[in-house]
C-alpha cells in the first residue's frame, strides 16, 4: 500500500464551473488494484479470480470492454489510466468536474458467487485506487463509492470510511439490478447512511446476474441487454415509492445513469394510475407517486434520446420538464464507453439555452453541492 | 376510481361516440374447474377431484379478485360469483353497453402456473372447448384467443393444430411472463403453428417465468408490481425484435394487450438508436426497429393511465394513429376517460382507434 | 479543385489509416487492400474521428442464424457508436439516402511527377498547396504520395 501525503479536502477549481459530467468511468486493469488489496485477498484473487457473473458475459459487446475504439491508453485497458482519461475527456472538452463510476466496482465486485469479505476487499481497493491515483492526479475528478450493496451493513462501513477519507466521494454506487427491488427493507441501512451523510445514491446499469436481467429470462444479444438498461431503474422507482421509503427518508436522492429520461413522464402517470386504483396500498403514502419524482429522482442525458423526428426531442423534454423535472436532468458522457455522448454534439441545439445551461452545469452543481455556476470550486 | 366507468359507459351516451366499436380485449373467466368437466375425459375429472385441483394459482396472484383494478364494483355479480364468467353478464355489461361490432375474448386462467404438463394440456383443451361452446357459438360478434400450455412447446403446438382453424379463434394467448424470452429460437415451432394458422400472437398480462418478474427480484406491493409490469413487456418486445422473429416470419402479427401504449415511443426511439450501431451483431434486423414495430405490432388503449388526454394524444402522434386499438379490458377498473381521450385526438384518428385498426389487423 | 499532398503511401499500410489536416479540416486516409480512400474525418453523428475506426467487411442476413460474410473490407465503423459507412461513397449502412460521411477524392502520385510539379511551380512562383510538402523539404522521386483533391 502506497503512503502518499494527500490533502483530502476538495481543491478549489481555478475557474468558474461551466461543464459537469456526472458519469465517466474508471475501470481497473488487471494490475490496477494490486497495490491496494490486502495480502489475503491478493492471494485469493490470484487463485480464484473474480467469479461474480456479469450479465454481459454471455453476449459479446460491441468492442473490448464495450469502449470507444479510440480510448485505449498505452496500458491497453480503457479507463485504467487517469492521465489518459484526463486528457481525452476533461481537457478535450473543458469539463470542470466529472464523477467517476467504477464499472467493475458496480458490476463484478459487489458479490455473489464469491466470498463476501473478498468482495468487500475488492471494493476497498477500488475506492483506494480512486483516492490515490485519480483524485491525486487531477482536481476535477470526483467519484461514487464502490460498496458491497447486497451486504448493506458492510457497505455502510465502507461508505463512512470513504467519506472520512475525502469529500470528493460524492455518492453511493449501486447497480440498477439488485437482488431485491431497491425499496425493499433489506436496503434500509443504505437509506439511513445516505440520508445522514447527505449522499445521493447512483444507479448504474450492469449487474452480477443475481436475477435474470428481464422478467422472462436472460437476453441473447448485447443489443437486447443494452436496451434493458432502463428496466432496473423503473423497478427501483416503483419499489421506493410503494414501500414508503421516500416518506420515511424524505432527504433521499437518486440518480439513474444511462436509463434515459423520456420514459419518466409516462411512467409517473402509470404509477399514479396504480395508486388511483390500489387504494388499500397507496393510501399509506403521503403523496401521489408522480409527486415524488422532482424531489427524489434525477436522470442523466446519455444515451441521449434520438426520436424519429428531431422536433419531438424538445416536445419530450417539455413533457419531462412539465412534471417539475427541469432541474432533474444532468449531462453525462459515459466515457470511455462506445455509446459516449460528446458534450459538443450530443445535446440537440434546438433545446433552449436555459435548458442547456441547466443540463450541462447548474443541475449537477446543485445536486452534488459543487457550488453555483460562476463561482469557483466547491 | 369510477372515472373509467364514466369513460366507458359514457362512450355511447348522447354526445359520445357513434361509430363502430371493436373491443379487442374483453376478459372472461372460467367460473370454476368444475365448469370444465364436460370438456375432459372422466379420468381427468377423477384426477382433479382426487388431487383437489382448483383454480390455477397464478390466476389469483396475477389478478387478486379484490384488488382495486381487477374488477369494477358495478361489474361484480350480485350473487357473489366470479366476474365476467357468463355470456349473459358480459353481454349486458360490455358487449351491449358499448354496442360492439366485434369483441375479442381473452380468457387468462393461469394455465402457465400448472407445472404438470398433461394437466396443463388437459385444462388448456378444456378452456378452448368451453370458449367455443359457451361463447363463440352463441354470439357471432365474438372472437377469441385460444390458450396453450406454454411450458411444453410441443403441447402448445398440438393445441394450436387442434383448434387453430376454428373460425372464432383469431389469436393465440401468450402471457408476457414466459419461461424464456419470446425471441428465443426455441419458440419457433410455436410460431410456425401460429403463422400456419394465420393467427395473431396476443401478448397478455400474466404468466409464469423462471424467476421473478423484474430484473431486481420480487416486488412487494401489488401496485408496484402492476406498474413495473411494463418492463416485462418492454423486454419481450426487444427480444422478439432482436432475435429476428419478424424476419423469419414476415407475416407475423403481434398484439400487445393490457399495457397501454404511452411507453412505446420512448422504447422505439432507444431501439432505433441502439440498432444503428449494434445491428452488426443482429444482422437480420435490417430495417429500423420502429418500422418493424409498425409493420407487425399493435397496442391497445387500456390502460390509458393517468396521463392528461392531451399527452395521450401526443404519445399516439409519436407512435402513429394506426398503431393502437380500442380495448375496454372489461372487467378491469383502470382509470382513463375515453370520452376526453377521443376528444383530444384528431378527428381522423378516432374511427381508427375505435374500430378500423382492429378490423384491419385481426381481419374481422 | 486543388491537390494537396498529405502523406506518403508507405505511411498508410494496407488495413491502416491516418488522420491529416488541410486548411483546418481533418481527413481520414484509409488503405483498403492497396486502394486509398478518404473521408472527412468526422462522423456525421457526433463528430468522432472515423480514422480511428476499423475497416470491416459487410455482414448481411435475411433471417436469424443466417450470415453472409463479405470478403472485402468495404465499410468504416465509427470508433464511437459503431455507425458503418461505405468506404467509397461515405453512405451510411442504415440510411444510405440521408446519412453519410463526406467522401473525398484521393489519388496516388509518383514522386517523380510531383518533383517535376514542384520544380515548375518554383519556376513560375505558383505555390503547390500541401501540408505534407510544407513539412518536408523535398519530394523523394522514388516514393509514392497520397494526394487529396479538395474543392479549395
Amino acid at each position: 500500500m502506497t503512503t502518499v501525503a494527500l490533502d483530502a479536502s476538495t481543491p478549489a477549481t481555478r475557474q468558474p464551473v461551466t461543464l459537469i459530467d456526472v458519469d465517466s468511468h474508471n475501470i481497473p486493469g488487471p494490475s490496477s488494484l494490486l497495490p491496494y488489496l490486502e495480502p489475503q485477498w491478493l492471494e485469493y484473487l490470484q487463485h480464484y479470480g473474480v467469479r461474480s457473473r456479469h450479465e454481459a458475459d454471455i453476449q459479446p459487446v460491441l468492442r473490448p470492454l464495450a469502449c470507444r475504439a479510440d480510448s485505449v491508453p498505452p496500458s491497453g485497458f480503457p479507463g485504467s489510466d487517469p492521465r489518459f482519461s484526463q486528457a481525452q475527456l476533461l481537457d478535450e472538452y473543458g469539463i470542470d468536474i466529472s464523477v467517476l463510476n467504477n464499472i467493475l466496482g458496480q458490476i463484478n465486485f459487489p458479490g455473489g458467487n464469491q466470498p463476501v469479505p473478498f468482495s468487500a476487499g475488492l471494493q476497498r481497493a477500488n475506492n483506494d485506487w480512486a483516492m490515490y491515483e485519480w483524485f491525486a492526479s487531477d482536481p476535477r475528478w470526483r467519484s461514487s463509492i464502490c460498496v458491497t450493496f447486497e451486504e448493506p451493513d458492510l457497505a455502510v462501513q465502507e461508505i463512512v470510511r470513504c467519506t472520512e477519507m475525502s469529500d470528493r466521494f460524492v455518492s453511493i454506487l449501486v447497480s440498477t439490478r439488485t437482488q431485491k427491488p431497491f425499496g425493499n427493507p433489506k436496503y434500509e441501512p443504505l437509506f439511513e447512511v445516505a440520508s445522514q451523510l447527505g449522499l445521493p445514491i447512483t444507479f448504474h446499469p450492469g449487474g452480477t446476474a443475481m436475477n435474470n436481467s428481464t422478467g422472462s429470462g436472460m437476453p441473447s444479444y448485447y443489443f437486447e441487454n443494452h436496451s434493458t438498461y432502463p428496466l432496473g431503474t423503473l423497478t427501483a422507482i416503483a419499489s421506493l415509492i410503494f414501500e414508503g421509503v421516500l416518506d420515511r427518508w424524505p432527504d433521499l436522492r437518486f440518480v439513474a445513469i444511462e436509463a434515459g429520461w423520456s420514459w419518466a413522464a409516462p411512467f409517473a402517470w402509470r404509477l399514479d394510475a396504480a395508486a388511483d386504483t390500489e387504494i388499500v396500498e397507496a393510501s399509506r403514502l403521503q403523496r401521489k407517486p408522480s409527486e415524488y419524482f422532482a424531489d427524489h429522482f434525477w436522470f442523466t442525458t446519455q444515451p441521449i434520446e434520438e426520436p424519429e423526428d428531431p422536433a419531438w426531442f424538445v416536445e419530450a423534454y417539455d413533457q419531462f420538464a412539465g412534471l417539475g423535472l427541469a432541474e432533474n436532468i444532468m449531462y453525462s458522457s459515459d466515457y470511455p464507453h462506445w455509446d459516449f455522448d460528446s458534450p459538443r454534439t450530443a445535446i440537440p441545439k434546438a433545446l433552449p439555452d436555459t435548458a442547456r445551461q441547466a443540463l450541462f452545469c447548474d443541475n449537477a452543481a446543485r445536486f452534488y453541492g459543487f457550488g453555483a455556476a460562476g463561482t469557483a470550486g466547491r | 376510481m369510477s372515472v373509467s366507468a364514466q369513460g366507458l359507459t359514457a362512450l355511447r351516451a348522447p354526445g359520445g361516440w357513434t361509430g363502430p366499436v371493436i373491443d379487442v380485449d374483453v376478459h372472461v373467466h372460467v367460473p370454476s374447474i368444475q365448469t370444465l368437466f364436460p370438456y375432459m375425459q372422466q379420468g381427468w375429472r377423477d384426477f382433479i377431484v382426487e388431487r383437489a385441483v382448483g383454480t390455477p394459482p397464478s390466476f389469483t396472484t396475477v389478478y387478486p379478485q379484490n384488488a382495486g383494478n381487477v374488477v369494477r364494483p358495478e361489474w361484480r355479480p350480485v350473487d357473489g360469483g366470479l366476474a365476467a364468467s357468463s355470456l349473459e353478464l358480459v353481454r349486458e355489461q360490455a358487449l351491449d353497453a358499448w354496442a360492439v361490432e366485434r369483441a375479442i375474448l381473452n380468457c387468462y386462467w393461469g394455465i402457465d402456473s400448472v407445472r404438470h404438463p398433461d394437466l396443463a394440456a388437459t385444462i388448456a383443451r378444456a378452456v378452448n372447448d368451453w370458449l367455443i361452446d359457451e361463447w363463440l357459438d352463441r354470439d357471432d360478434r365474438l372472437r377469441a384467443s385460444l390458450v396453450v400450455p406454454a411450458h411444453t412447446f410441443a403441447d402448445a403446438v398440438a393445441e394450436i393444430e387442434r383448434v387453430g382453424s376454428h373460425p372464432g379463434f383469431v389469436q393465440v394467448m401468450m402471457p408476457v411472463r414466459a419461461m424464456q424470452t419470446y425471441g428465443r429460437r426455441n419458440w419457433w415451432p410455436v410460431y410456425d403453428a401460429i403463422v400456419a394458422h394465420d393467427l395473431v400472437m396476443g401478448m397478455t398480462w400474466g404468466g409464469t417465468s423462471e424467476g421473478p418478474p423484474t430484473p431486481s427480484g420480487w416486488p412487494s406491493y401489488y401496485a408496484e408490481e402492476w406498474a413495473g409490469e411494463q418492463g416485462v413487456f418492454m423486454s419481450q418486445l426487444t427480444s422478439m425484435l432482436a432475435e429476428g422473429v419478424f424476419q423469419r416470419y414476415p407475416t407475423f402479427r403481434l398484439a400487445v394487450l393490457d399495457i397501454g401504449f404511452n411507453w412505446v415511443p420512448s422504447l422505439m426511439w432507444r431501439l432505433n438508436k441502439e440498432w444503428k450501431g449494434l445491428h452488426r451483431t443482429i444482422p437480420w434486423v435490417n430495417e429500423p426497429p420502429s418500422q418493424i414495430f409498425r409493420d407487425h405490432i399493435r397496442f391497445t388503449t387500456a390502460p390509458l393511465d393517468a396521463a392528461p388526454p392531451s399527452e395521450s394524444a401526443r404519445f399516439l402522434r409519436w407512435l402513429g394513429e394506426e398503431m393502437v386499438m380500442f380495448a375496454s379490458d372489461y372487467p378491469h377498473a383502470y382509470p382513463g376517460d375515453y370520452r376526453r381521450f377521443l376528444d383530444a385526438l384528431p378527428e381522423s384518428a378516432r374511427p381508427k382507434i375505435m374500430a378500423d385498426n382492429a378490423r384491419a389487423f385481426y381481419r374481422l | 479543385m486543388k491537390n494537396y499532398v498529405v502523406a506518403r503511401t508507405e505511411d498508410v499500410p494496407v488495413g491502416g489509416s491516418i488522420r491529416v489536416e488541410v486548411n483546418g479540416r481533418a481527413y481520414g486516409i484509409f488503405n483498403v487492400g492497396g486502394t486509398f480512400h478518404a473521408l472527412l474525418d468526422r462522423c456525421p453523428h457526433q463528430g468522432a474521428a472515423l480514422s480511428r475506426g476499423a475497416c470491416i467487411a459487410t455482414i448481411e442476413s435475411d433471417t436469424p442464424g443466417e450470415y453472409r460474410f463479405g470478403t472485402s473490407r468495404t465499410l468504416i465503423m465509427c470508433p464511437w457508436h459503431g455507425w458503418e459507412f461505405d468506404i467509397e461513397t461515405g453512405q451510411s449502412w442504415f440510411d444510405a439516402a440521408r446519412t453519410r460521411a463526406l467522401s473525398v477524392d484521393v489519388n496516388v502520385e509518383h514522386g517523380e511527377d510531383l518533383a517535376a510539379w514542384l520544380h515548375e511551380s518554383q519556376q513560375t512562383g505558383a505555390r503547390l498547396p500541401g501540408p505534407y510538402i510544407a513539412e518536408v523539404h523535398e519530394v523523394h522521386r522514388e516514393d509514392d504520395y497520397i494526394v487529396l483533391v479538395l474543392p479549395r
